[in-house]
């Protein structure tokens, strides 16, 4: 037995049949061949599957495929715009906020999220924000180094214009 | 407030110890790095293993006909399927005090007689679908017959305590001890005006690399030729154990990869069952098969760390010198001898308890036990974490008992400071040599980044709030690139501790390197390419950086015990040094000048006491276009180096932690 | 900044080790928190940012005078904290030898009476 969905995965339109019991982390992986999303526990902790769904952070092995039906889905695939990489990505980059990489999919989409709705986080609020990301390499240090640079670049047009306008 | 207060070290040239962002990011930040799990290959199979629930029982029967008629079912093996086939084994001998060699017991890739830990493989069921394989494995029937079991290393050696194996007495592995004879050292204790009794445990933790463990293993038929995908941490190691010791496989016909791995602590540098189980399989079937642990699986079968229980005394004098050092550790080995088990509580645990003190009389008396849980092997410190944790309990506990300053205290009975080329290094009581050290400044400089003095003032001060505040010292050192592999020969290992380090210039003077260290992120794609940029005066772009392949270089010994850049990084430099050797001889010919007068800095050969100059790119040229070229010299610029070190390196430290306890509960249950 | 790193991400495997994990079995032998719901894994929110500092003591007998930093600091923390802890009870006049790791609430609390 097999359901038709509809999803929308990084822009791009997909029709599938799928199991009713396959998650939404495996459709993404096995599926579609984005091998970007990981599965590091069986328990929705460690929170590497991160993606958005409709814009909001999910772990994707808490959901089932046929629950994304007609949604719109972001992977860590689909961060970059025309090969320009997301604030965080670079963020990641910059303040060495990864080491063997395999959580870092997973705190991009969460941080993604932080940031959609707290555009200056506290390292409070950022912490607080990635508690349910495990990274075992980092300490998480320079993980919350990265998302206050990514803030802070993602907020940066404006402070120049501000800059700009008082100059004017 | 975080950030290094330091004098870092940097070269002339300035890329070694100069901070550059990571070349290897890009590919994990937008999600193509490509793990073990991520490859899937043509013809794919998934296995899933039926697993005991008991800790120990014996196995009366498997029946595997209702799951053998599941569907997608390909193949189910049990014990008795792999009853021929060697066990894994452990790559280093340690021998009891009376000169037997320790009890190494099978490790069989699948059990048949009796499941030892909780978790103990009895099935292999492999499927055309992750899912189809689970659901067949639920369909396996066994039949148990529970027995007692021991847990705790100290009761698993007493007698009566239930036999983890028949041919185990007392579950004791080995017997061991180190040091000063145990008569000079209590001798030694019973003049101390103050001895410190510390009876403490170190408990068992599971290293949690966030990606789990996973193999992929085909087999090509037409080539007899096997290759194994692997989150592994030493590829090379993996082929050897896998192909020589367990199944019996020629070498050459055997390619391990460790592609991307997801952090390993230690816990991905061992040779595990699955591993050659589903390398034996692949053949079987003719068909790649591929597993991925469950997070659960990974907690019961990861090597686990530490679980030492430990009686340890330190004795001082009047002026608080310490006089004596004496031991007595119960080392938990789990139910079966892992990889390297046998010398982490041991040469990497017993060799450090020196620590950075002058202790003249040390013994470490240590008995390693069998016991019904998941083995234990290294992760991230092995041996050495508890060998710290042993020294620096008892240093600030004397402090407090006999009233005198912690920091005061370790000033008293730090050996000085010593480089290692002026004045030799430190013979230790327990075996080793320290290289080079100067444990006061470390210690000065923590206590400058701390403002000590001023701690002190504000903990007395909240103290007469109803405030605790807290400083902890810890002043280690670590054993690190253990090596040379004559002396770790000596001690036990039964592999060498070199590293291979190959590096071959390209026509264009482009220069991809090959190592056996592996990266799992540490960031050696950044790290060397800084070493080889530096030393040929090249731009990092020109450098790639190829690890984790048994076929691209010729030997490797992986990554743990720190010592990627001290072993495998030199092994580099070696090569770098053969390459500049004799880029001379190709540029003295060009230079029409003797190989003796040519100088390599900046990336160019110079003749010196000239402005005569030609850039290593021409001379990489030349090299592969060897149309004006010196007589008898080969063409090509490509080495490669074993590297085995003179010895192990000994850094060192200081960690400083202040707290402050927050009153929550006790104010709760005074009201 | 790699080293560095290696050092925070061993420092947190240290304080891990002091603070909140620890494999735990039963009399069955049964692991009890053979899952992420039941061990407790360091998070963000669980650590302040690590303060490092170096200082140079080059090994003589290799060509680049390096000695290695991954374990460095899971090696010297988890003493460090349980020092710093038993040094916050004795300056409140609590005589305390030893708390087992991991140091929870409740142990240090019950170290207390």
């Amino acid at each position: 037995m097999s359901t038709k969905i509809t999803v929308t995965v990084n822009g791009a339109k997909h029709i599938d049949k799928v199991e009713p019991r396959l998650l939404l982390v495996y459709y993404l992986r096995d599926v579609l061949k984005l091998t970007g999303t990981h599965v590091g526990c069986d328990t929705s902790s460690c929170g590497a599957c991160t993606i958005l769904v409709d814009g909001k952070a999910t772990k994707s092995c808490t959901m089932l495929a046929v629950q994304a039906d007609k949604c719109k889905i972001t992977t860590i695939e689909g961060m970059a715009t025309n090969g320009e990489l997301h604030p965080l990505q670079e963020g990641f980059n910059q303040c060495h906020g990864l080491q063997c990489g395999f959580c870092t999919p997973g705190m991009i989409m969460t941080a993604a999220d932080l940031l959609k709705n707290n555009k200056k986080p506290s390292e409070e609020q950022i912490r607080a924000a990635l508690e349910g990301n495990f990274c075992r390499c980092t300490g998480y240090h320079n993980i919350v180094k990265a998302v206050q640079y990514a803030a802070d670049k993602m907020s940066a047009p404006r402070a120049r214009k501000t800059k700009k306008e008082a100059a004017l | 407030m975080s950030t290094n207060k330091g004098n870092g070290m940097a070269t002339a040239s300035g890329l070694i110890g100069k901070s550059v962002k990571r070349v290897e990011d890009k590919r994990f930040t937008t999600g193509h790095g490509q793990f073990t799990e991520d490859i899937v290959l043509p013809g794919q199979t998934y296995a899933a293993f039926v697993r005991s629930q008991y800790a120990h029982a014996k196995i009366l029967s498997v029946d595997v006909s209702a799951a053998k008629a599941m569907p997608g079912v390909v193949a189910i093996y049990t014990g008795a399927d792999v009853a021929g086939v060697n066990g894994v084994p452990c790559g280093w001998q340690v021998n009891f005090k009376n000169g037997n060699a320790m009890r190494e017991p099978k490790h069989p890739l699948l059990v048949a007689d009796k499941a030892r830990h909780a978790g103990d493989a009895i099935a292999i069921v492999i499927a055309e679908s992750k899912e189809e394989a689970v659901d067949a494995a639920q369909a396996v029937n066994v039949e148990y017959e529970e027995l007692p079991c021991v847990v705790d290393a100290f009761k698993a050696t007493q007698s009566g305590a239930p036999l983890v194996h028949d041919d185990v007495p007392n579950n004791m592995c080995f017997d061991w001890a180190l040091g000063n004879p145990i008569e000079e050292v209590n001798e030694a204790m019973s003049k101390a005006s103050h001895v410190t009794t510390l009876e403490f445990v170190n408990q068992r933790l599971v290293p949690n690399a966030i990606e789990p463990r996973s193999y992929n293993s085909s087999y090509d038929a037409i080539n007899d030729k096997y290759t194994l995908y692997t989150s592994t941490q030493a590829p090379h190691l993996i082929r050897l154990l896998m192909s020589a010791f367990v199944l019996g496989l020629p070498e050459h016909k055997v390619h391990v990869i460790g592609p991307d791995v997801g952090g390993g602590f230690g816990s991905k540098c061992f040779h595990y069952t699955e591993e050659a189980l589903l390398t034996w399989c692949t053949k079987k079937i003719g068909r790649p098969v591929k597993w991925t642990a469950e997070r659960t699986e990974s907690f019961l079968l990861d090597a686990h760390g530490r679980d030492h229980i430990t009686k340890a005394e330190m004795g001082f004098d009047n002026d608080g010198k310490i006089v004596a050092l004496r031991a007595k550790t119960y080392v938990n080995l789990g139910a079966y001898l892992s990889t390297f088990a046998s010398c982490v509580p041991t040469y990497l645990h017993g060799t450090l308890l020196q620590g950075l003190y002058t202790t003249p009389k040390i013994n470490i008396d240590v008995t390693a036990a069998f016991t019904h849980t998941t083995p234990v092997d290294a992760y991230r410190g092995a041996g050495r974490p508890e060998a710290s944790y042993l020294l620096e309990r008892l240093v600030d506990l004397t402090a407090h008992e006999m009233n005198m300053d912690p920091a005061e205290l370790r000033f008293k009975n730090f050996i000085p400071p010593f480089d290692g080329v002026n004045q030799p290094g430190y013979q230790t009581q327990v075996a080793l040599q320290y290289d080079s050290g100067n444990y006061e400044a470390v210690l000065k400089k923590g206590l400058e980044i701390l403002d000590y003095e001023d701690f002190r003032k504000a903990q007395k001060e909240a103290a007469n709030n109803g405030k605790l505040l807290g400083v902890g010292f810890s002043t280690y050192i670590e054993a690190c690139g253990i090596a040379p592999s004559a002396v770790a020969g000596a001690l036990g290992a039964r592999a060498g501790l070199f590293e291979v380090g190959h590096v071959r210039v390209q026509p264009t003077g482009k220069v991809s390197v090959y190592t056996g260290s592996h990266s799992h992120g540490q960031g050696h794609e950044t790290t060397f390419a800084q070493v080889v940029a530096d030393k040929l005066g090249i731009s990092m772009d020109d450098v790639e950086i190829v690890h984790g392949d048994s076929e691209s270089v010729a030997f490797g010994m992986g990554t743990y015990g720190s010592r990627s850049i001290a072993v495998g990084g030199t092994a580099i430099v070696k090569s770098i040094e053969k390459i500049i050797e004799k880029g001379k001889k190709i540029a003295a010919h060009l230079l029409e000048a003797s190989a003796d007068d040519v100088d390599f800095a900046n990336g160019k050969f110079t003749v010196k006491g000239t402005d005569k100059s030609v850039p290593f790119g021409n001379v990489a040229l030349t090299a592969y276009v060897p149309h004006h070229y010196p007589k008898d010299l080969e063409p090509g610029l490509d080495f490669s180096s074993f590297y085995d070190p003179a010895n192990f390196t000994f850094p060192f430290g200081c960690h400083i932690a202040v707290v402050e306890l927050w009153m929550m509960s006790v104010m709760l249950s005074t009201r | 900044m790699i080293v560095e790193g290696q050092i925070h991400g061993g420092v947190a495997q240290g304080v891990g080790q002091a603070l909140f994990e620890g494999a735990e079995y039963d009399e069955n032998g049964q692991l009890t928190n053979a899952s992420y719901m039941d061990y407790c894994m360091p998070r963000a929110d669980d650590f302040p940012m690590f303060e490092t500092g170096s200082q140079v003591t080059p090994c003589p007998h290799n060509p680049l005078g390096v000695k290695g930093a991954g374990e460095a600091g899971t090696i010297g923390s988890p003493p460090a904290v349980v020092n710093a802890v038993l040094d916050a009870l004795w300056s409140g006049g609590h005589k305390v030898k030893d708390i087992r790791m991991p140091l929870t609430s409740e142990r240090v609390w019950r170290a207390m009476q």
